[in-house]
């Protein structure tokens, strides 16, 4: 066994999870930081042990913004392209099945396809960040503002985005 | 004899000049140390890679991200030196045993961290990773544990993605098919085929379901299969891809059956005029590859892939061509007397008659009746082919 070439796969490997981890820390520094508002939560109990479940406005797509064809499988990626807003909250602009060219201050988020509401004529996506893990007893302080968080969240150039706080909205 | 006990008897003949040391030497190759299987040593790793992973888990909520981080990266490298250094110093078993501990972190690691720092997975990518990081190992030091690892993190990742995303991920199907095909094809053994093809047909199955292909494509993929298996069988070797394969298309033919009955009408689209093309290339080889084999019989094997889903009765057609593969097998097994056609074409036989039985009667029968004759039926058909068989075994032909 060639020693030289063991260790530098052993390192890529080591390196490959450091830099998984690094990309998380360093997204601060190069990421954009947006407010994102929070929808209603389904199932009804959002609490669930040491984390909240949370749902974005944002994911919830109505079909004039939906600029993708209508044979897309579930869990396939899907862009959302956001604008800031009122109060410096971000609105969707458009969902694409391509990652669409950003002007001024819009922002890319990836998200999947969920499942489509024909009633409703709604399109659910999930920009999977349902979770935000809290300090024990502060549950309750969420649940009762839980329909209208402001969460901030900072999307990396990469893609990766991260959730940075959850605050009540007043 | 033991090679322990010969080693040490073989000196005192050289001493006593009874035989030369040339002599000793060949004696004792006809005695090689005997290969222990890897087999507690693997088991002793990944009970040990459990444990460690359990206790992780079972306190990881409690610990900070970094001191994660650590554990994760620390005990990684810990078991890929440890491994690396038992195996060239001391024991090979040993050694890849820790390696494979270490690339059980690795891919624990990926998922561990992932979910660390929300990571959201669009595909099958971290479970690719993980393959490469475990072919790799097997590209250096040519271990059956790590293509055995290989073949299983490629399979599972692509069914992975195949159940989470609906898709077939490329990548992984190109480092198994041309990775893993590739020393498949080159060591000629029978284990390898064995996991490759296992995995080959996981995948196929995965490539078919996931992509919107009709299922009928699963004939073009275990048709490659089937070719596939003269470059890897070795002679005189198990031909374990063949097998593989025409097991696998014979159920699909009993899966035609059953559900290309009445009311199947089947769309004429650009994939089935694709899987034509594809389809003849394959077979014109398989034709051309079982005319030029030593024995005449191969032909009969080719049969069972032809595409007879395109007719309006391919249920009969279907259950037609099982007939005729069993008893082609069965009567020139008879005439060559050769046992192995023998005994392939009578279990063959029993399930299509089996089968026939249960496609033809189950609807107008009363259910007890239906299994009673059933049972009759298969018990006169064995004992029939089963009194042949023993002719044929003994020697005794009659066909």
């Amino acid at each position: 066994m060639n020693r030289i070439w063991f260790y530098v796969i052993v390192c890529l490997q080591a390196l490959f999870l450091i830099l998984m981890s690094m990309s998380y820390y360093t997204m601060d520094t190069w990421g954009e930081s947006i407010r994102l508002k929070t929808a209603p939560v389904d199932p009804r109990d959002p609490f669930y042990g040491d984390y909240v479940t949370l749902s974005y406005e944002v994911e919830l797509v109505p079909s004039e913004k939906w600029n993708i064809s209508a044979d897309i499988g579930s869990r396939e990626k899907v862009y959302l392209l956001l604008e800031p807003g009122e109060n410096d909250l971000y609105t969707l602009v458009q969902a694409s099945a391509e990652k669409p060219d950003v002007s001024g201050a819009e922002v890319v988020l990836p998200a999947r396809f969920d499942w489509h509401d024909s009633q409703r004529e709604v399109y659910t996506v999930d920009i999977g960040m349902d979770r935000y893990f809290i300090e024990e007893g502060t549950g309750q302080q969420y649940e009762q503002n839980r329909e209208d968080l402001i969460v901030e969240v900072i999307v990396a150039p990469w893609g990766q985005k991260k959730i940075n706080s959850v605050t009540t909205s007043e | 004899m033991k090679r322990e006990t010969l080693i040490k008897e073989s000196k005192e003949w050289v001493e006593e000049r009874i035989i030369s040391e040339e002599q000793r030497e060949q004696l004792l190759e006809r005695y090689p140390a005997r290969q222990h299987k890897p087999l507690l040593l693997t088991f002793a790793a990944i009970f040990i890679g459990l444990g460690f992973l359990t206790f992780i888990a079972s306190n990881w909520s409690a610990i900070s991200d970094i001191f994660r981080m650590a554990i994760i990266i620390g005990s990684l490298l810990a078991f890929y030196v440890a491994g690396e250094k038992i195996y060239r110093k001391h024991s090979k078993r040993l050694g890849e045993s820790l390696m494979l501990i270490a690339l059980m972190i690795f891919g624990a690691g990926i998922f561990l961290t992932g979910q660390m720092y929300h990571f959201t997975s669009f595909s099958a990518l971290p479970f690719f990773i993980w393959s490469i990081a475990a072919f790799s190992l097997y590209l250096l030091c040519k271990e059956t544990l790590f293509f055995i690892a290989a073949a299983i993190l490629t399979t599972v990742g692509q069914v992975y993605s195949g159940v989470t995303f609906g898709e077939f991920h490329i990548w992984t199907g190109l480092l198994f098919i041309v990775g893993l095909g590739w020393f498949t094809a080159r060591g000629q053994r029978t284990d390898y085929s064995v996991w490759f093809g296992a995995g080959y047909l996981v995948q196929s199955l995965v490539f078919v379901l996931s992509s919107g292909y009709p299922y009928y494509w699963l004939i073009n993929l275990i048709l490659f299969l089937y070719l596939f298996d003269d470059a890897a069988a070795g002679k005189g070797q198990l031909r374990v891809l063949k097998t593989f394969s025409v097991i696998s298309v014979f159920l699909i033919l009993v899966f035609q059956v059953f559900f290309l009955g009445e009311g199947f009408v089947e769309v004429q689209t650009d994939s089935s005029f694709y899987f034509f093309i594809v389809w003849a290339v394959f077979f014109v080889g398989a034709v051309v590859r079982s005319a030029m084999s030593s024995t005449n019989y191969y032909w009969i094997d080719l049969l069972l892939f032809l595409p007879v889903f395109r007719f309006d009765f391919a249920d009969g057609l279907s259950l037609g061509l099982l007939f005729v593969y069993s008893l082609l097998w069965l009567v020139s097994g008879y005439q060559q007397s050769v046992a192995r056609w023998v005994n392939k074409g009578t279990a063959a036989l029993l399930a299509t008659t089996f089968i026939a039985y249960f496609q033809l009667a189950w609807d107008f029968m009363s259910r007890s009746l239906f299994f009673f004759i059933g049972g009759i039926l298969l018990f006169a058909l064995s004992f029939f082919l089963e009194r042949k068989r023993r002719q044929v075994s003994k020697g005794e032909v009659t066909p």
